[in-house]
């Protein structure tokens, strides 16, 4: 859904389809006040319409710069359940790591409550792969996510003030949601 | 620590910093859009509470609209929706003008969308000494006043913001990389056009 005052820009467009509309209504009060009512509902009827459906453009802000102290990197990996065999792929200058791994679920699961086993595995997978990384003489430890990928990076984060996403999961799509979403830089291994 | 805004000074970080920490900041929404944003969700509230009223007496009582009495001035009120919307065009040319870096762009902009906002707001003024009613005249005039008056204070709050964001402006305040004060007043000040043609459809049109 569009956000109409996200931005100058957007509020501009906003303010222009809303005239046009307004000029649909002023015209049809020339033939009937209740003919301008039902105007008036059709319009405020698409401009919703046009609210929903219409792709969301934004003016993208800069990618924020870290502001932690010198020799610290901080990491936010994302892994799936399952996951395995990455602590020699995370970068060489990472020095904190948290590993989040999103128990995702069926919607028929999410529903019903039926989620233990899904948080039991994402719980030894997120376990497992902290235990790999301080191994490797990283500062790690491994959390639980939500059932939504990018809600459990956004929970984390509240946490976990990262330097850097990094993704060991998902497709392009979700690669290209949580740059949209997040002001740090994000990637994939 | 954690991330945080590129314009903390430089050699900020955690060893040098006092106070509380600094609040997370993972959103696109720049803090003072997302301020904006809310600021304008009590503002609709606000007018729906008012418009509540206009259906409340025109629909549910079913009073006259304008009563016999009464001649709402439909064309002076069409020439003020004109200029207000104008101004819109100008306050959206200003800050287009200013991320291409035309600083004289945007004074022009900000200048004039200033003058037809004052404009409007004069116009309302007279044509509210001329209207041949007043607050205590019935429920119309009541809802009249209430609807225009509570959207002409708003009006004039955003004069105010545009008259700091003119002189802003003259003394070089903004840049291609820093017009947030812009972006910002602009989202309000399209705000109140958007919600004077709501005004303006209702009250006088329907």
């Amino acid at each position: 859904m569009q956000n109409p005052l996200r931005s100058e820009a957007e509020a501009f467009r906003f303010l222009v389809v809303v005239v046009a509309g307004a000029i649909v209504v002023a015209g049809a009060s020339f033939v009937n006040t209740w003919l301008a009512v039902a105007a008036a509902v059709v319009a405020i009827g698409g401009v919703i319409v046009w609210l929903v459906r219409g792709p969301v453009t934004t003016e993208h802000a800069p990618v924020l710069v870290s502001g932690t102290p010198g020799g610290t990197h901080r990491v936010l990996l994302v892994a799936e359940r399952g996951t395995s065999g990455i602590a020699g792929r995370i970068d060489a200058r990472t020095t904190d790591v948290l590993v989040v791994v999103p128990a995702l679920v069926s919607t028929v699961k999410s529903l019903t409550g039926a989620v233990d086993d899904e948080r039991n595995e994402a719980e030894r997978t997120a376990e497992a792969l902290a235990g790999d990384l301080s191994r490797a003489g990283l500062e790690a430890r491994g959390v639980v996510g939500a059932d939504d990928t990018v809600l459990a990076i956004e929970d984390a984060l509240r946490e976990f003030g990262a330097d850097e996403i990094v993704l060991a999961m998902g497709d392009d799509a979700l690669l290209a949601k949580a740059r949209e979403r997040f002001a740090m830089p994000v990637s994939r291994l | 620590m954690s991330t945080h805004a590129e314009h903390l000074p430089q050699g900020h970080d955690s060893h040098d910093h006092h106070g509380p920490p600094t609040p997370h900041y993972s959103s696109r929404i720049a803090p003072p859009v997302l301020g904006m944003f809310l600021f304008i969700g009590t503002e609709i509230m606000l007018f729906g509470s008012f418009f509540t009223a206009y259906f409340f007496v025109r629909v549910v009582h079913g009073t006259p609209w304008p009563p016999q009495q009464f001649h709402l001035p439909r064309f002076v009120a069409l020439v003020n929706t004109s200029i207000l919307v104008t101004s819109s065009f100008t306050m959206h040319w200003a800050l287009k003008s200013i991320k291409r870096g035309n600083v004289w762009g945007l004074r022009a902009g900000l200048l004039l969308t200033f003058l037809m906002g004052l404009t409007f707001l004069i116009t309302q003024a007279i044509e509210y000494s001329r209207v041949g009613f007043n607050t205590g005249d019935g429920s119309f005039a009541t809802i009249f006043f209430c609807l225009t008056g509570l959207h002409g204070a708003h009006v004039f709050v955003g004069l105010t913001i545009l008259g700091f964001m003119t002189i802003r402006a003259f003394r070089g305040h903004f840049s291609p990389e820093h017009h947030h004060g812009v972006e910002i007043g602009g989202i309000y000040w399209h705000f109140v056009d958007v919600m004077w043609i709501v005004v303006y459809l209702t009250v006088y049109i329907l």
